[in-house]
Order: structure tokens, then C-alpha cells, then sequence
């Protein structure tokens, strides 16, 4: 049934799904420009590409901001499994665990930033990529235990069949428990793996000197776009597009992933 | 699994969020109530932010700019949520959908640089509506999940029933599509003024001379000033005042939705 | 082979502060089927659960053949259950799913497949059409059929089936039933069935066991229980029962006296005991007979009227209902 004519609705609609992807594709646009001014356009051209893959900073901060987040993202899984699983079997565990998971995901970036530096300034600890990486693991072990609680293990049923059948509590984590499990693990890498590559606050707060990460590098020249072979607007509007290309494909495989997991009725 | 072995299972998490997160913030407040000059412990520190009238100013400027940006995406999006909860089907929803998701996976840094671009290339430069506009770009999707996700849950049905009913488009839309997309309007307002209120990157690249706002100023105070005593007051005043509100709110959302259910 | 006769010696179980189960003595017989009868929250699954060693009893013993198992773990009673979930492994194939017990138990491959396949063709399953199918792509009926060929595969000594055919339709029920009554001749295991409902209870069991908050109330044969119901609980859980006020029933006052509807006569043309004139309030039609309700005094009567002594009932119309006194039960106060 049709509420209104629902033209103007669906157009509008399109409008903002569109208006969505203008800057973006705007920017990937410029990122062929031959110019370093996004103002003028002179052309097409590959130089920002080749200027990126040869820029040292560029390869420097994204091997720093990869190491980050996926020892990030592993670690925090680790920590955050376990609990995901002692919850959904005992209230105890859940009333001890789900009240210290909110705050983080609630309490703004910034403030927790903050005091992590005084916390980690006042033990004299020095800041660098594990400071960052403690950093950004204490919001990730949070929003990886809040992706794993609801999708992790197997229904009281399915563990207790398998008992039945003459399977030990080992057999029924490997066989049952941990497949059962992995479409939630897979989601929480997913995400703690973002949540750690594209983190700023937190990084600009716990890093110190000698050691950036991708998104400050980005952040140090677009707020100073310079006139630098590396630094210029376009320079950046590759590197950029870069980036979007490298989460658009990982999006891609994973919904793929998802898909082919959904597909086969086992979600 | 006996209870105990449980408990062990549960206690590498709550021993990470203890020290990495629930003790710094011991220690923030601990730097709140010391003096910096002479290491003793005073509320000097809050009664300089009170006394202040900067400090009020800046929180009240953030105010504004996150309550504008919070009903700035509410307006864009409700439409076109509301157009892909209840009148689309089948291919379109689905690619409707993936298109309003996507930009959650593009980098939000990278996305506030795009608006910058193109800002730019449309003659704006950094300032208050160029900041302004960059907010509703970067948040727009975190007000349209939670508002779909709601909409989503009125079935043809019940509109069928109150159309069997005598409703009108407007008795629909007031009586049915508002109050059951209420929890979703919440939420997404939550959200959004949650995390623009204490926005850092926005201001700082498109903001310019008008891009003083709480995150740039704590900024200030910790990176490029020495003022730990008033930034640790500050920051946790704003702390406890948003996780008070989201309690109560996130409280009464659920109250709402139990009920509604 | 020959199943394991079961025991359970003055078990209890507590959930907090609830007694689930309040010092019960069961025994389940060898190579019969046994069903645990009750409401639901009567104590008949945590009863089944502590059989399988799901649950661990309070208090007591579990033996099976005199054997005691108390402390043994399930993967090591050698028992099969079915749960009311089905608890099909979603991550497997049917063949799989049906191989897990004895891979578990190092069976080599090819003996694996033989007996998967065996298994298949017993709960009527092409194993070459569904071996390799996934859980989701089954109907209900043949899902059952897969948690059956899941615990049967293992050959248990022991069969525990919790609900099994609760969420699936009469005809599908009544057959899988009938199944599973075949099943258990041909194999001779011990079965224990765990259901609310009275019908299937009737239709499948060798014992039935009524329980009710915690305790076992009544056991015996489903015919003997019917004719004999130790109490009101049990004549009206287990079939049905008018109860009779004491100037109706004709017996000591101070007694409950009940009669179940099938006996009670509808303008009876043989002598009976006891006749009544009564009204007609209803009248329900069920095929081969009719249900009719006639107010007597201010009761009302429930009668089954099978529809081959002919003649047409309207409601409203005056009727004669009587019956003998050898049919009123005479029940002990509950």
C-alpha cells in the first residue's frame, strides 16, 4: 500500500543517497588531477599515485597504523572471547562484566584519551606504538565483547546434544562451539581492526614523538595543505582514495563472507 | 564449567577495562583536585571553570553546534529512512541500503576531508556552516540506522489495519509512523549529540576561527597548554554530566520499547 | 541387544529455592517404553535431564542395570537423547550431523559411512538424496527423523526423547509415533519419552508415570492408570472426568466420586443405576461420536455419545442421563 505517491519521497531519497558520495567522489576525481590545487583542473594524470607509493611518511604511518590495529584487533578478541562466553552461561559473570562494558562505548573518545595520557604520563610509561596500542585495545576489547555476547557459542541445547552423542568439553568447544562462533568473531576482527586503523583521538593523545599513525599524517597536512610534492591537496586526495579503496574492499569481502554464511542458512 | 572457572574467563576483560580504562579515570580525577603549583588538594580547579565565563561559552557554543547538527541529519534522513523502511521492496531496498551503510566504512577523518574538498571547491571556506555542514555529512548515517531500524519494525500490516480503521495519511503519520519511530528519533539524537558535542576533527580542519569548541578546547589545555588541573575538572564534568544523561535516557528507551512491544 | 533397565533412588533436585524434583523412586523396565506424564513444570524433564546426566540429582542415585552412573558425565552413559529443540548441529550436514557420534568415538571413515547410511534408510531417509543436504533445507518431519538417526546411529542402551514431537502437526506426530513404537520392538532398547500430552502418552508407552509438582503421583499401564486414577489430579489430567456432586453419585458423601464422559448414558435403553432428567446445553460434533453437555441439578454433565446410537440432539431439548454405579470412581481426597 502507497501512503502518499511516493515520487517525490523515492526522489528525494536518491538525493541523499547521492549527496552522500559527492565529496567522496569528488575527491577520487581530483586524485587525477595534474595539478596540486584542487581548484584547477589540468588533466588526467597517475603522478599522485606513484607520489604516494614512494612517499616514505605515507608507507611509514599505514605499516605503523596496520600493526597497530590488527595486534589490536587479535588481542582484544582474545580478551574479550572468553568473557563473551563465561557471560552467556552465568548471570554472575554477565551483572560483572556488561555494566564496565557501556561506559566506554559512551563516555566521549576524547575524555577517556585524556586520561589514559595522564594515567600512562604519571607511571613515567613511555608513549609510542604501545601506548597507542594499549589505547586503542581498551575502547576495542568493549566493542568486541559487545559484537561477540550476542553471537558467540552454541544454544544450551546444541553443547548438551553433543555431550549426549559422547563428545568431552573439549571436543564440544572445537567441534560445535568454536565454528558455531566464528561468523561473530569474524564481525568483532572486522570492526576492532576499523575501529584501531581509523582511530585519531585516541592516538593523537597516547602517541609521542617518533611515532604517527596514518590518520595524523593525514590529518598534520590537510590542516596545513602544503605546497610540497607530498603534502599538496591532491597528493592527499590519493592518498585518500587509497584508503577508500583499501576499506571498500575489505567491506566487500567480508558482506561477501556474510552472504555466502547466510546463504548456506547457517548465520 | 562450574561458576568459578566462569569468573576466570570473565577476568582478563575486567581486568584490561580496570587498568586502561576505569583507573586512568581515577587519575584524571585525581589531577582535577590538585593544584598544579603546589601539589595540594583544592576545587580551585572546578571553580574556575565555573567561574569562567570561557569556559561556559565554549560548552554552550558545542551545544548549539551539536543540537544543530543532531536536527539538521534528523530532518535529511527521516524521509529517506522512512521512504526505504516502508516503501521500498526487494532489489531497491536492499541496494538503498548498502548505499546508506557504506560510508560507515569509509573512514570518517578521510570523509570530513572530503567535505573539505569539495567545500572548498564550491568557495566555502573554513568557518562556522563549513564546520556546521561537515558534521551533518559525517553524522548523517548514525541518525538514519537507528531511525530505520525502527521504522522498519511497523509491518504493512499495521497500517493496513489502521487504514481499515478510517486512519488518513496524517491520522497515520501522527498516530502510527511517529510514535512507534520514537524510540528510533531518541536514539539517533542521542547518538549524533553524543559524539558532535565532543567532536575534535571537524573543528579542527574545517572550523577555522570558529572551531573553538570543547574538543578543541581540551584540546588546548592538555596538548598545547599546560592546564591539567582545569582540563582534568572540564573533562570530567562533561563526562559524568553525558553518561548521566545517556543512563537516563537509554533507561527510558528501553522502558518505551518494552512497552511498546 | 537389550536395554538397560533404569532406576532412580530417592532423587531430588532444587533450581534456587524451586524442588523440581522432590525424592522420587522410578523405574524405567529393560527394553520397554516408559513416558514421564505431566504439566509442564511437573519435574518429568528435569527428571529425564537427571537419567542423561545433564543434571546433576541433590540428593540419590541413578543406577542403570543396578549399576550406579551418579557421577558419570553423559558422553559416557551411552545413552542418546533427542531434545524438544531437536538441537540440530546448524553447521553440519545431515550426514554429519548423524556421523558426529561416532566420530567422536574413532569409528573408522568407511565404517562411518556404512552405518550413516544404515541409519538413514531406518527412519526412512534416501541417504544418497539427504546425506549431504543442510538442516535448514529440511522439513520439520525430516528433521526428526535426522535427530532420530543422530542418537540411533550410536546405537544407545539407553533412548531419552524430550518432547520430541511437540512443534509438528497431528498426522505428522501420530506417524512418527507409530515409528518410533516400531523401532523400539526391532532394537529392544529402553525408552524413556517425556511429554505433556495425555494422547501421545496413551498411544506410545508400555508404563506411564503421572508427575505433578515434583512427585510422582501415579504409574502403571496407560489402561490401567486410565480405568484406575489414583486421584482427581490424575482423572482429570490423564483423560477426562465429570465430578459428581454426592447427591448425583450416589456414594458416601464425603468421597470425590468421578465418571469419565464415555460412560455416562444418553437415554439409556438398558437399566442402569442411576437416571436423571436433564437439559441439553451444548453439543459439539467430532466425528464418530458427539460431545454433549446436559445440566442436572445445576451440574453440568459431560457425556461422549457415539453418533451410531443415531437419533438428533438439539440444545435446550430434554433428555434422560444415567449410569451405573460400577462406572463411579471413588477417589481418595487429593
Amino acid at each position: 500500500m502507497r501512503l502518499t505517491r511516493p515520487n517525490p519521497l523515492r526522489i528525494y531519497t536518491y538525493i541523499i543517497a547521492l549527496l552522500l558520495y559527492v565529496p567522496v567522489i569528488v575527491m577520487i576525481a581530483y586524485s587525477f588531477n595534474d595539478s596540486k590545487f584542487i581548484g584547477e583542473w589540468r588533466g588526467f594524470t597517475l603522478k599522485w599515485y606513484k607520489v604516494a607509493l614512494g612517499d616514505n611518511a605515507f608507507l611509514e604511518t599505514l605499516y605503523n597504523s596496520l600493526t597497530v590495529a590488527v595486534s589490536s584487533a587479535i588481542v582484544s578478541i582474545i580478551i574479550a572471547l572468553p568473557a563473551a562466553l563465561a557471560s552467556r552461561k552465568d548471570r554472575l559473570s554477565l551483572g560483572l562484566v556488561e555494566p564496565l562494558i557501556y561506559p566506554p562505548i559512551v563516555i566521549p573518545e576524547i575524555a577517556e584519551a585524556v586520561a589514559l595520557m595522564l594515567f600512562l604520563i604519571s607511571l613515567g610509561f613511555p608513549l609510542g606504538w604501545l601506548s597507542v596500542f594499549i589505547g586503542h585495545t581498551a575502547f576495542n576489547v568493549a566493542y568486541a565483547y559487545i559484537t561477540l555476547a550476542p553471537s558467540i557459542g552454541a544454544s544450551r541445547s546444541l553443547e548438551e546434544a553433543a555431550r549426549t552423542l559422547g563428545a568431552g568439553p573439549l571436543t564440544v568447544f572445537t567441534k560445535i562451539i568454536l565454528p558455531l562462533s566464528m561468523p561473530g568473531i569474524i564481525a568483532a576482527l572486522m570492526l576492532t581492526f576499523m575501529l584501531s586503523f581509523t582511530d585519531f583521538i585516541k592516538t593523537l593523545f597516547t602517541t609521542g614523538p617518533g611515532f604517527q599513525t596514518l590518520p595524523l599524517l593525514i590529518w598534520n597536512r590537510a590542516r596545513r595543505p602544503g605546497l610540497t610534492e607530498y603534502s599538496s591537496q591532491n597528493a592527499l586526495n590519493a592518498l585518500a582514495s587509497i584508503l577508500i579503496a583499501l576499506s571498500l574492499s575489505i567491506a566487500l569481502a567480508y558482506t561477501a563472507y556474510m552472504v555466502k554464511r547466510l546463504g548456506r542458512g547457517n548465520a | 564449567m562450574n561458576r568459578s572457572t566462569l569468573l576466570v574467563l570473565a577476568l582478563p576483560l575486567v581486568a584490561y577495562l580496570m587498568a586502561f580504562f576505569y583507573i586512568p579515570f581515577i587519575v584524571l580525577s585525581y589531577y582535577s583536585f590538585i593544584d598544579a603549583e603546589t601539589g595540594r588538594v583544592t576545587l580551585d580547579n572546578y571553580l574556575e571553570i565555573i567561574r569562567e565565563p570561557a569556559y561556559f561559552n565554549v560548552v554552550l557554543y558545542s551545544i548549539v553546534l551539536a543540537g544543530e547538527t543532531v536536527v539538521l541529519t534528523l530532518i535529511l534522513s527521516f524521509p529517506a529512512s522512512y521512504y526505504i523502511a516502508l516503501h521500498s521492496r526487494g532489489a531497491e531496498k536492499v541496494a538503498l541500503l548498502i548505499v546508506m551503510i557504506t560510508p560507515f566504512w569509509i573512514d570518517f577523518l578521510l570523509r570530513a576531508l572530503a567535505m573539505k574538498n569539495i567545500l572548498y571547491l564550491l568557495g566555502f571556506r573554513e568557518g562556522y556552516y563549513s564546520m556546521l555542514a561537515a558534521m551533518v555529512y559525517d553524522y548523517l548515517p548514525f541518525m538514519f540506522l537507528p531511525l530505520y531500524a525502527s521504522l522498519s519494525r511497523i509491518s504493512p500490516s499495521i497500517l493496513e489495519a489502521a487504514r481499515s480503521l478510517g486512519a488518513r495519511d496524517r491520522d497515520l503519520i501522527l498516530r502510527i509512523i511517529l510514535p512507534m519511530s520514537l524510540p528510533g528519533i531518541i536514539a539517533g539524537f542521542t547518538l549524533v549529540f553524543l559524539m558532535s558535542l565532543t567532536e575534535y576533527v571537524i573543528p579542527s580542519l574545517l572550523g577555522g576561527t570558529k572551531g573553538f569548541t570543547i574538543g578543541t578546547m581540551i584540546y588546548h589545555l592538555f596538548l598545547s597548554g599546560d592546564m591539567w588541573g582545569e582540563g582534568s575538572a572540564l573533562t570530567l564534568a562533561i563526562t559524568l554530566g553525558l553518561l548521566a544523561a545517556s543512563i537516563i535516557v537509554s533507561r527510558r528507551l528501553s522502558r518505551f520499547e518494552a512497552y511498546q512491544a | 541387544m537389550k536395554g538397560v533397565a533404569i532406576s532412580l533412588r530417592k532423587v531430588s533436585k532444587k533450581y534456587g529455592r524451586v524442588e523440581a524434583v522432590k525424592d522420587i523412586d522410578l523405574e524405567a523396565p529393560g527394553g520397554s517404553i516408559t513416558t514421564l506424564l505431566g504439566p509442564s513444570g511437573c519435574g518429568k524433564t528435569t527428571t529425564l535431564r537427571i537419567i542423561a546426566g545433564l543434571e546433576k540429582p541433590d540428593a540419590g542415585s541413578v543406577l542403570f542395570d543396578g549399576v550406579d552412573v551418579t557421577g558419570l558425565p553423559p558422553e559416557k552413559r551411552g545413552i542418546g537423547m533427542v531434545f524438544q529443540d531437536l538441537a540440530l548441529f546448524p553447521h553440519m550436514t545431515v550426514f554429519d550431523n548423524i556421523a558426529f557420534g561416532l566420530r567422536v568415538r574413532r569409528v573408522p571413515e568407511n565404517e562411518i559411512r556404512s552405518r550413516v547410511n544404515n541409519v538413514l534408510e531406518l527412519v526412512n531417509l534416501d541417504p544418497s538424496e539427504y546425506g549431504r543436504r543442510r538442516i535448514s533445507e529440511l522439513s520439520g518431519g525430516q528433521q526428526q527423523r535426522v535427530a532420530l538417526a543422530r542418537v540411533l546411529v550410536i546405537e544407545p542402551r539407553v533412548l531419552l526423547l524430550d518432547e520430541p514431537f511437540s512443534h509438528l502437526d497431528y498426522k505428522i506426530r501420530q506417524k512418527l509415533i507409530g515409528e518410533v513404537r516400531r523401532l523400539q520392538r526391532r532394537l529392544g532398547i529402553t525408552i524413556v519419552y517425556v511429554t505433556h500430552d495425555q494422547e501421545e502418552a496413551m498411544s506410545i508407552s508400555d508404563k506411564i508415570v503421572i508427575m505433578n509438582n515434583g512427585r510422582i503421583i501415579q504409574e502403571g499401564r496407560p489402561d490401567e492408570v486410565y480405568e484406575n486414577p489414583a486421584n482427581l489430579f490424575v482423572a482429570t489430567f490423564f483423560g477426562e472426568a465429570n465430578l459428581l456432586e454426592p447427591g448425583l453419585a450416589g456414594v458416601d458423601a464425603s468421597d470425590i466420586a468421578v465418571i469419565r464422559p464415555e460412560r455416562v448414558k444418553l437415554e439409556p435403553k438398558d437399566p442402569v443405576d442411576v437416571i436423571y432428567n436433564g437439559v441439553v446445553e451444548d453439543v459439539v460434533f467430532q466425528g464418530p461420536y458427539l460431545r454433549v453437555d446436559v445440566r442436572i441439578n445445576g451440574e453440568t454433565i459431560k457425556v461422549i455419545y457415539p453418533k451410531i446410537n443415531g437419533g438428533r440432539i438439539r440444545v435446550g431439548e430434554r433428555v434422560r442421563v444415567g449410569w451405573n454405579l460400577s462406572d463411579v470412581k471413588v477417589l481418595g481426597s487429593e
